[in-house]
């Protein structure tokens, strides 16, 4: 195990220090996959909303809009589970994939760092839409939710590929700009949520995984 | 002799760089990880482990999780200091070639 090749012992120091410190396991195909599903979730939500204007009217004539307002929050609260249930599934399933195929335990102390300081402000952005939501203020959860998750990428970025923080940077952009054209707001999220994440993924996918 | 006096004998071996290199990015690491990351038998880590704690540039805690011995282990300022004029050294012979 002596070695007296210096380019090598730095090569090795190198390594040593990205796969201790780093979670590099993380798939591009989470990302892809993540933004596929956000796509077609706020789709269906858009669809949902949108039929609902044009029968507004007509649930307003006949005295039954109350009724049907309170389907509409239901179904969309469902849609909006759905979506995070799905995209953190299959994000854990790929990363798991590419663990498994890289040799590199999932379950280790920098994994369980990675799942706190991303799980923590996620968390609380979870809980502060929610209060948003219980106190009729539903124009900005979707913005919260882009902020919070901008925190949450910002603040696990010390542990993963370091170009995460372009992609958090990103999502609290949107989130900002989704309240300043707060009727667009559907939009900024899909984009934030979908097309960026297929972005964000595709690169990783083609400068980590390929290789 | 000259650019060679700067590296430090403690790193000639590989295993120890490791330890180190890991070391010096991560805060207190258990013997289990280091085993792991740098794919080791027990008896060949345990030695340099000693080793790089005679010296002080690690420091040992003992600690338990539940039932179970958890040992982890940190850099010491010395071992810092070491280390990063073990690295410059390694690179000014690089430079020299």
């Amino acid at each position: 195990m002596n070695t007296t090749n210096p380019i090598d012992d730095l090569k090795e120091i190198r390594k040593m220090m990205e796969t201790s410190s780093k979670f590099l396991s993380l798939s591009g195909l989470s990302g892809i996959s993540a933004g596929i599903i956000a796509l077609l979730g706020s789709a269906y939500a858009w669809l949902l909303i949108s039929n609902f204007s044009n029968k507004a009217l007509h649930f307003a004539a006949i005295g039954k809009y109350d009724e049907h307002i309170v389907g509409l929050e239901f179904n969309l609260i469902f849609v909006a589970l759905l979506i995070l249930i799905l995209a953190v599934g299959f994000g854990f399933l790929f990363t798991y994939l590419s663990a498994k195929k890289n040799n590199q335990n999932l379950f280790t102390p920098l994994s369980f760092k990675l799942a706190w300081s991303l799980g923590l402000p996620l968390a609380f952005g979870g809980a502060f839409s929610l209060i948003l939501y219980l106190k009729g203020f539903y124009g900005i959860i979707g913005a919260s939710t882009l902020l919070f998750y901008g925190f949450s990428l910002l603040n696990a970025s010390k542990y993963v590929h370091p170009e995460i923080k372009y992609l958090a940077i990103c999502q609290m952009s949107l989130g900002l700009l989704s309240v300043l054209f707060i009727e667009y707001s559907l939009y900024f999220w899909a984009f934030g949520f979908g097309i960026l994440h297929i972005i964000y993924g595709t690169i990783m996918y083609f400068k980590y995984d390929k290789k | 002799m000259g650019k060679i006096d700067k590296l430090h004998k403690a790193f000639e071996s590989r295993v120890r760089l490791g330890i180190m290199s890991i070391l010096m990015v991560n805060d207190w690491v258990d013997y289990k990880s280091l085993k792991e990351q740098l794919s080791l038998t027990d008896g060949n880590l345990a030695s340099h482990i000693n080793g790089l704690e005679k010296l002080e540039f690690i420091v040992i805690n003992k600690g338990f999780i539940g039932k179970k011995t958890n040992t982890t282990y940190k850099i010491t300022e010395l071992g810092i200091q070491e280390f990063k004029s073990h690295i410059n050294a390694l690179e000014n012979l690089i430079k020299g070639l």
